[in-house]
């Protein structure tokens, strides 16, 4: 994985923040990955990739009022970034390459 | 999406602030706690809380993992949350290193654990039976008055000082009484107290259901009310919710039943039920009912002994009660009359200690015992510590050479006893809730303990977590400081240097010798109180017990109201059970030696001379009974079926009656008054002395006479010598008697050894019990001296081998290490059974016939001990002698 790639951990967290509309708290995210991938998802793994991409920007993020959701404290809304939704897109381009004309081995 | 609205649990919450850095706080706190919202609408509570508690604990150190934790670097961070972080550090960094030694984890938790569980269960018993003051508000205002007199005190005396005293204390008096409680197959006979009417006030604690007694209550001729135990409501009246102002029929009798007409059966209104486990006099009243203020009540035989109780007023002093007793006795009105009485002198005790004085002291210094038991346990942890820090020497030297600071190292150190400490706490504390209800099962009711009053409650687990942080630093301390002091020279060192070393050896061989010193202690306490036990278990108790079957029967229908009905009773019955396959013989009296106390009476050689009165056991007797106890005749005829109502009366005396009354002279034919009835009966024999009260009491003056020609004397105990085992004979027993009168009750069935073994469970109690934890020290201790001592020659293996090589014989190497392990042994047994002697004095009131400076049984000890200690120290010396030079040398 090179410096400017994304990991696998990254790439969920973007996706389910697209699902999202682009930009989410930390909190629906972790809960949209537990929805699609059907099991428990650490909330500390979630927050620190988010904080990692935050350094290397590929998110961006704001302290938004308090909301009685979280308790009534401040909450970090995190917006996906253009350059990320492109690294997003060379993954996939690159993982498709990779699929193409396997078909044959994977068929059920 | 977030629709649960329960707030997640609060300590957990306190500990993510404190755990995650202050950057993040805000941030994770907010997060965690929608997603904990919606877990709980998801999941439900308790796994969602479960859910938060990981993260809670997880989260801050997931952050640090993944170096996030700046953003803003510690100065921000309350210092609280560096040292809990340092302090998780630590407990990882500890955990780490016990599971890569699972079996140093095991004995440092195995030993911890069981000095833990030890200390717990003896405390809990400590402070159930003995250190918790009774369950009354205000319990320090209330007191016992004991009676130092010969009379007892009657009721007329009670009120006259009761109403003198006022000012100072609220007295209230009380008596036992003894009834039968109709209803179920046959009567019962169950406990009873008359109290004075004030006495709920007094103790200050209501009955749970309808009411206490009021001053009405008190009053001759009013109708007879009783209050009934919270047992008794649901054994015997089915819990019925409507109890209140139904009546009852109760037998009621004084517990002292001897004379004529003592039983009333009488339908007692319910007024009330008494509190589950309520016990204001130290024992279960099963039936309670107020003392009725009737001069006729004041009859001795009627009366038992009343005694009194009484609630300080606010602010006063026992001192100050004393001192108004002392002061209004002498001008009380009936003073001229009553003489020397019971309250002429008298003590004034806490209820507390009249009611736990008996069981304090063995309580007490049982809890002293597992305490150095406990220490024992951590002075072996300690000194496991020790090695282990030795053994990471160079980890240690290492972490300091890179900047660790000391304190640092010496808190990495107690860290791990602590982990260990906590480790034993858990495993203690659980197994001690296991094993101590079925402990509490085994505990002979003898022993005076109030079963139902010993509970792991919140003091016990608060004193159990007083043992962790004993523990703690009892065990890391001294590795702590060693830590402290050694790894500066950890890397560099030389591993023949022998400076470092030195010092480390002196805190091991203190360890030992502490060690040892603490079990020579308890070997020592556990050998005297052995040897008392033996002694008193080996008393003769002037009777021959082996063999004999007693049932003790208590007539309580009005039926048996005429003394000729009981007489025709016990005549049949006893002719009855003559005539069974398997019976020697049979007889009956109506108090037991050693299972019952019984009366005293005074008895007069000439009632003219009042001086010459003698307090005189004194026992109904039938024909046989002697002969069954096989109580030896010393001089003159036993009783005789001849000896009845309408013969001259007759007695006999013991020995030590004899003695006392007619020294020198033969009592055969002397004539002797009793006072209380005012009949004279003429000696015909002299018995051999029998112990009465207990086998550690000494003979008193006892005189017995016929059941024929006594008044006295409703339950008696029928004594059945058997061919057989006594027991195999009961139920046969049992069926004649239920054969004879459906409706008499059988109070106790027991053979005669069984009740002698009962009268000393208490010491034989404590003595196993000492002697349980004596053996636990001996083999804590001996494991102990083995581990130092083979480990010092593990670490002087260079040192040996040079040794060796340069020509030192093998025996040469073992004599040398043998001596140093002798040396400390012997210094470690000889502390401790100086320290033993010198604080024996404890032990004085728990022994029998045995001096507390007992030769042989500190002989004993230190025998054992050395032997001990000796074998611990050669395994490690011989292997000292077979370390191959080469291998160390190149080592």
């Amino acid at each position: 994985m090179g410096r400017d790639s994304l990991g696998e951990l990254e790439q969920r967290v973007l996706l389910a923040m697209l699902h999202l509309g682009g930009k989410a708290y930390s909190a629906p995210i972790v809960l949209e990955l537990e929805d699609r991938a059907g099991r428990d998802v650490s909330p500390a793994s979630v927050y620190i990739s988010l904080r990692r991409m935050e350094a290397r920007g590929f998110v961006e993020s704001e302290l938004e009022p308090a909301d009685i959701r979280t308790g009534g404290r401040g909450k970090r809304m995190f917006r996906v970034l253009p350059v990320a939704v492109r690294k997003l897109r060379a993954s996939r381009r690159e993982l498709e390459g990779l699929w193409e004309g396997l078909d044959p081995v994977f068929q059920e | 999406m977030t629709t649960g609205h329960g707030e997640a649990p609060r300590l957990a919450r306190a500990v993510l602030r404190l755990t995650v850095p202050a950057a993040h706080a805000d941030d994770v706190l907010g997060t965690l706690t929608e997603l904990h919202a919606a877990r709980v609408s998801a999941r439900g509570r308790l796994r969602a809380d479960a859910w938060f508690w990981r993260q809670a604990v997880g989260f801050g150190a997931r952050l640090r993992l993944a170096r996030l934790a700046g953003g803003h670097p510690g100065a921000r961070r309350p210092p609280t949350a560096r040292w809990l972080e340092h302090l998780w550090q630590d407990v990882r960094f500890a955990a780490r290193g016990f599971r890569r030694t699972p079996g140093f984890t095991l004995a440092c938790v195995g030993t911890l654990g069981l000095g833990i569980a030890a200390t717990t269960m003896i405390y809990a018993v400590a402070r159930g039976a003995a250190l918790r003051p009774p369950p009354y508000p205000d319990p320090d205002r209330l007191v016992w008055v004991w009676p130092d007199g010969e009379r007892p005190l009657t009721q007329e005396r009670y009120r006259e000082l009761s109403a003198a005293v006022r000012p100072v204390a609220e007295l209230t008096a009380f008596a036992n009484r003894a009834f039968a409680v109709t209803g179920g197959e046959r009567p019962d006979e169950v406990s009873g107290v008359a109290v004075s009417p004030d006495h709920f006030e007094v103790f200050g604690i209501p009955p749970i259901r309808g009411r206490g007694f009021g001053p009405e209550d008190g009053v001759p001729g009013g109708a007879p009310v009783a209050l009934l135990a919270e047992e008794l409501w649901r054994s015997h009246f089915g819990a019925d919710p409507d109890i209140i102002g139904k009546s009852v029929s109760l037998f009621t009798s004084a517990s002292i039943p001897m004379i004529a007409g003592a039983f009333t059966g009488t339908p007692h209104t319910v007024v009330g039920i008494l509190p589950a486990g309520y016990r204001p006099f130290g024992f279960r009243a099963d039936v309670m009912t107020p003392l009725v203020a009737d001069p006729s009540e004041d009859s001795f035989a009627r009366m038992g002994e009343l005694q009194v109780t009484g609630r300080l007023a606010p602010g006063a002093s026992r001192a100050q009660l004393r001192t108004r007793l002392a002061d209004v006795v002498g001008r009380l009105p009936s003073a001229e009359e009553a003489g020397r009485d019971a309250v002429g002198g008298n003590d004034v005790v806490s209820l507390h200690e009249a009611l736990t004085g008996h069981v304090r002291p063995a309580v007490l210094l049982a809890l002293g015992a597992v305490l150095l038991v406990l220490l024992i346990a951590c002075a072996n942890v300690a000194s496991l510590l020790l090695a282990r820090t030795h053994a990471r020497h160079e980890e240690l030297g290492l972490r300091s050479v890179l900047g660790a600071d000391r304190w640092r190292i010496a808190r990495q150190v107690l860290t791990e006893s602590g982990l260990l400490a906590g480790a034993g706490l858990l495993a203690g504390v659980t197994g001690a809730t296991l094993v101590l209800p079925r402990v509490l099962l085994l505990l002979p009711s003898e022993l005076g303990l109030a079963a139902d009053s010993i509970a792991l409650d919140g003091g016990v687990l608060a004193f159990a977590a007083g043992s962790l942080l004993l523990t703690t630093l009892a065990a890391g301390l001294g590795p702590a400081l060693g830590a402290m002091r050694g790894p500066a020279d950890g890397v560099a060192g030389s591993r023949l240097g022998a400076g470092g070393d030195r010092r480390r050896n002196r805190t091991h061989h203190a360890l030992v010798v502490g060690e040892l010193a603490l079990a020579a202690m308890l070997a020592s306490g556990a050998g005297l109180l052995l040897k008392s036990f033996s002694r008193l278990a080996h008393v003769d108790p002037g009777f021959e017990a082996h063999g004999v079957l007693t049932l003790r029967v208590a007539p309580s229908d009005p039926r048996y109201r005429a003394v000729a009905t009981r007489r025709e009773l016990y005549a049949r019955l006893l002719d009855g059970i003559r005539g069974l396959s398997g019976v020697q013989t049979a007889g009956a009296i109506h108090f037991l030696p050693i299972a019952d106390g019984g009366p005293s009476l005074s008895f007069l050689p000439d009632p003219a001379d009042t001086e010459s009165r003698q307090a005189t056991a004194y026992r109904v007797i039938t024909p046989g009974y002697l002969e069954t106890l096989r109580i030896p005749l010393l001089t003159g005829r036993a009783i005789a079926e001849a000896d009845d109502a309408g013969s001259p009366p007759v007695g006999l005396v013991n020995r030590a009656l004899a003695e006392r009354l007619w020294p020198g002279d033969d009592p055969l034919g002397r004539r002797l008054f009793r006072t209380n009835g005012e009949v004279w009966f003429t000696v015909v024999g002299v018995t051999s002395d029998v112990r009465q009260a207990a086998l550690g009491l000494p003979p008193r003056p006892e005189a017995y006479v016929p059941l024929a020609q006594s008044e006295w004397a409703s339950a008696m105990t029928l004594v059945v010598r058997t061919s057989g085992p006594p027991r195999r004979l009961a139920p046969r027993l049992e069926r004649l008697i239920r054969e004879a009168d459906p409706a008499l009750p059988i109070t106790r069935t027991a053979p005669m050894r069984t009740l002698l073994d009962r009268s000393v469970a208490s010491p034989r109690f404590y003595s196993l019990l000492f002697a349980a934890f004596a053996a636990l020290a001996l083999a804590l201790g001996t494991l102990g001296i083995y581990g130092v001592v083979s480990y010092v020659v593990r670490q002087r293996t260079d040192e040996i081998g040079v040794r060796i090589a340069l020509g030192a014989s093998a025996r040469h190497i073992v004599v040398n290490e043998l001596g140093r392990g002798i040396r400390l042994s012997a210094l470690g047994i000889a502390l401790g059974l100086a320290a033993a002697l010198a604080s024996s004095r404890v032990l004085s009131g728990m022994l029998f016939e045995v001096s507390p400076f007992d030769p042989l049984v500190f002989g004993a000890a230190a025998l054992i001990l050395g032997g001990a200690a000796l074998s611990a120290v050669l395994i490690p010396a011989r292997r000292a002698a077979r370390v191959d030079p080469m291998v160390s040398i190149r080592g």
